[in-house]
């Protein structure tokens, strides 16, 4: 069975399928006609639209499971994925969790634990509190002590919900009652902590595979520095700022923590890496990725069906000397919001889709032409992955793809991803978590210069049309052959 | 034809003259003519000055979207007149005493009461959507004329949340 929705739980299927496996997909009242439903072999329906009620809702997940007679359970990321009681519910019930053991995500989905785990074998750590109380004054104290600016963070978090950065102490207050509701929103778990605030930070994350007979190894580097609202919006692999020297230093450190905490699966030590080339422990995300196709691009290995492979008790089936990289792979996260509104969600009728399709693009994708992106979930719409020799042909292949990829009927930042692209910042490679904020503030996409006939041409031949067929999935197939010749065209 | 539309909250007429496999624009006494073939339900090849473009259109509902190789543009069908529906963070007709929410979501958190001052970008509700916390600030200095939403209610874009009602400089000088 896939927990979880959109491109994710289509992605997990996929895998499921390649190995032959049957899987059930599960759905909550909003997504009766979501893609991963219509392309389930069978899926159940769990409960009304809120996520408290179906996709975090642990018993009817369960019940549904044993329902359908499945042998296993992939929790997808969010939702349940690093969820303890989940876990533990999916071993009680005989099934088997595709992830880390419950013990391995209670100590490292604890940011607090993790970090004392960690930096007790021997990896450096970012400065914050140890403990938290969850009073006011200790969090005051704690502020003062580590010194502005402070970053709350939830003790369950993950994925930049429930976290703030504090400036002044006059607005600590705030951002922390702000950050624990969402934290409880989002995870179930008001509680939250304040760590050192580090300036200009590159996030750098290790994946790594342990199985259970202590295996681990790590599948090199992602760096996931574009960020906006905490959240990751593009990533790639190989970091344009590791030494062979620093990434091997870095990698040994992954494998350390992963074998501190008994880990088991796929998981991704997270760092932050400062100016000075000094790495600190940020993380462990006990789950698989957004961005683990960054990884699969550049090593070949397919991670989730290692995730499966690792749950069904298979030792690894290579070493770390095996796991060779090759080229570069960049990830761009599509989502449904506004760039220029401040990255607002937006929802609604997906009117028109088409996506990209040519060597080394990949697509992740939950929608279709003629879907409804619902307001209850997370808008991430899909992935677009390239793959180049180097960094600079995998970012001109995503321009071009990401030039291709056309959504109408909701706001989405397609083209806020192309600025950030041409942006020469980031094609010198010095990309840093605070990279829009410093280069693209404020930014609005330019007026298409010289389109504006063409715009006028298309509003009249689409009102003149007299019967407009309906956007219905599959309608690629029916493409005319001119279109396939346009685009096999080359320059 | 006469197409009557509106492009970015201003009316917009295009005037167009549809042949078989051309459209011809017409400004005043400037005719422009494109040819196009129809590639799919959606998606057409135009040709101006002998170069290709590939461009969707779709009319869904009142709207009409197109997607040029530069960018995407959005045509309403309707001219707005006197419609009642509000949507966005102000009311109609730049009237910004009504607050509404930007989209639809739970009310988290209520920040204000009935007959409270506040000053202009002060929180006064904060609504969540989609995880993410979205707080609706005051645009101006004024008094809370009446609350609409309660914590845990379920907003949507057309529901009035709090009443403001403006006050001007002089009544927020502190008394001497």
């Amino acid at each position: 069975m896939v927990a979880n929705r959109g491109e994710i739980a289509l992605r997990v299927m996929r895998a499921a399928r390649e190995m032959g496996l049957p899987s059930v997909a599960v759905y909550s009242a909003a997504d009766l006609h979501a893609r991963h439903v219509l392309e389930a072999e069978e899926a159940v329906l769990i409960g009304p639209p809120p996520p408290l009620e179906s996709y975090l809702a642990i018993n009817n997940i369960i019940t549904a499971a044993k329902d359908k007679g499945c042998d296993a359970i992939h929790p997808g990321y969010g939702f349940l994925a690093e969820n303890v009681a989940f876990a533990q519910a999916c071993e009680e019930a005989g099934l088997t969790f595709i992830g880390p053991r419950p013990e391995g995500i209670a100590l490292l989905g604890n940011k607090l634990q993790s970090r004392r785990t960690i930096e007790q074998a021997g990896v450096p750590v970012i400065p914050g509190q140890r403990t938290t109380s969850g009073k006011p004054k200790d969090f005051q104290k704690a502020a003062e002590e580590i010194g502005y600016p402070v970053l709350v963070k939830a003790v369950s978090g993950g994925g930049g919900k429930g976290m703030r950065v504090v400036h002044r102490p006059e607005d600590l207050a705030d951002a922390v009652g702000a950050a624990s509701r969402e934290a409880k929103s989002a995870f179930g778990d008001e509680t939250v902590y304040l760590e050192k605030f580090l300036k200009r930070p590159r996030h750098v994350e290790f994946q790594v595979l342990a199985d259970a007979e202590g295996n681990v190894v790590h599948l090199f580097e992602r760096e996931c520095s574009i960020q906006r609202r905490h959240q990751k919006i593009i990533e790639e692999t190989p970091s344009p700022a590791l030494t062979p020297e620093l990434r091997e230093k870095m990698g040994v450190a992954a494998v350390t923590a992963a074998k501190a905490a008994n880990y088991l699966s796929a998981g991704t030590v997270e760092f932050m890496l400062d100016e000075e080339g000094s790495f600190y422990f940020l993380e462990v995300n006990t789950r698989i990725q957004v961005e683990h196709p960054v990884t699969e691009m550049t090593t070949g290995i397919d991670l989730v069906k290692e995730q499966i492979k690792i749950a069904s008790d298979f030792p690894l089936s290579f070493a770390q000397a095996d796991i060779v990289t090759r080229g570069h792979a960049i990830e761009c996260r599509v989502y449904a919001e506004d760039p220029e509104s401040d990255f607002l969600p937006s929802s609604g009728k997906i009117v028109y889709l088409h996506e990209p399709a040519a060597a080394n693009v990949r697509v992740d994708s939950g929608i279709y032409s003629g879907c409804e992106v619902s307001v209850f979930y997370d808008p991430i719409l899909s992935k677009v992955i390239t793959w180049g020799r180097d960094r600079q042909e995998s970012i001109r292949r995503m321009l071009l793809a990401l030039t291709d990829y056309k959504i109408l009927g909701i706001k989405n930042n397609i083209r806020f991803l192309k600025a950030v692209l041409e942006h020469s910042e980031f094609a010198a490679g010095n990309t840093f978590t605070g990279f829009i904020d410093e280069y693209l503030p404020e930014w609005s996409a330019e007026a298409p210069a010289g389109q504006f006939d063409l715009a006028r041409v298309a509003a009249v031949l689409a009102l003149s049309r007299r019967e407009q067929a309906a956007t219905t999935p599959g309608h690629k197939e029916q493409l005319s052959p001119v279109w396939s010749q346009l685009g096999s065209w080359e320059m | 034809m006469d197409f009557d539309l509106r492009y970015k909250d201003e009316p917009l007429t295009i005037r167009a003259e549809i042949k078989k496999d051309a459209v011809v624009l017409i400004d005043g006494e400037d005719k422009t003519e494109f040819s196009y073939f129809p590639l799919d339900h959606a998606t057409y090849l135009i040709t101006a000055n002998g170069k290709n473009y590939r461009l969707v259109a779709v009319k869904d509902a009142e709207t009409v979207y197109i997607s040029t190789p530069g960018g995407d543009f959005t045509f309403d069908l309707a001219p707005a007149g006197d419609s009642e529906t509000f949507a966005g963070e102000h009311g109609p007709h730049g009237d910004r005493s009504k607050v509404f929410p930007s989209m639809p979501g739970k009310v988290v958190k209520v920040l204000v009461q009935q007959g409270q001052t506040v000053r202009q970008k002060e929180k006064l509700v904060i609504v969540e959507a989609m995880k993410m916390e979205n707080p609706l600030v005051a645009p101006y200095a004024a008094k809370v004329v009446k609350v609409y939403c309660a914590e845990g209610q379920l907003v949507d874009t057309e529901d009035v949340l709090v009443e403001l009602k403006e006050i001007k400089q002089m009544e927020t000088s502190p008394k001497i």
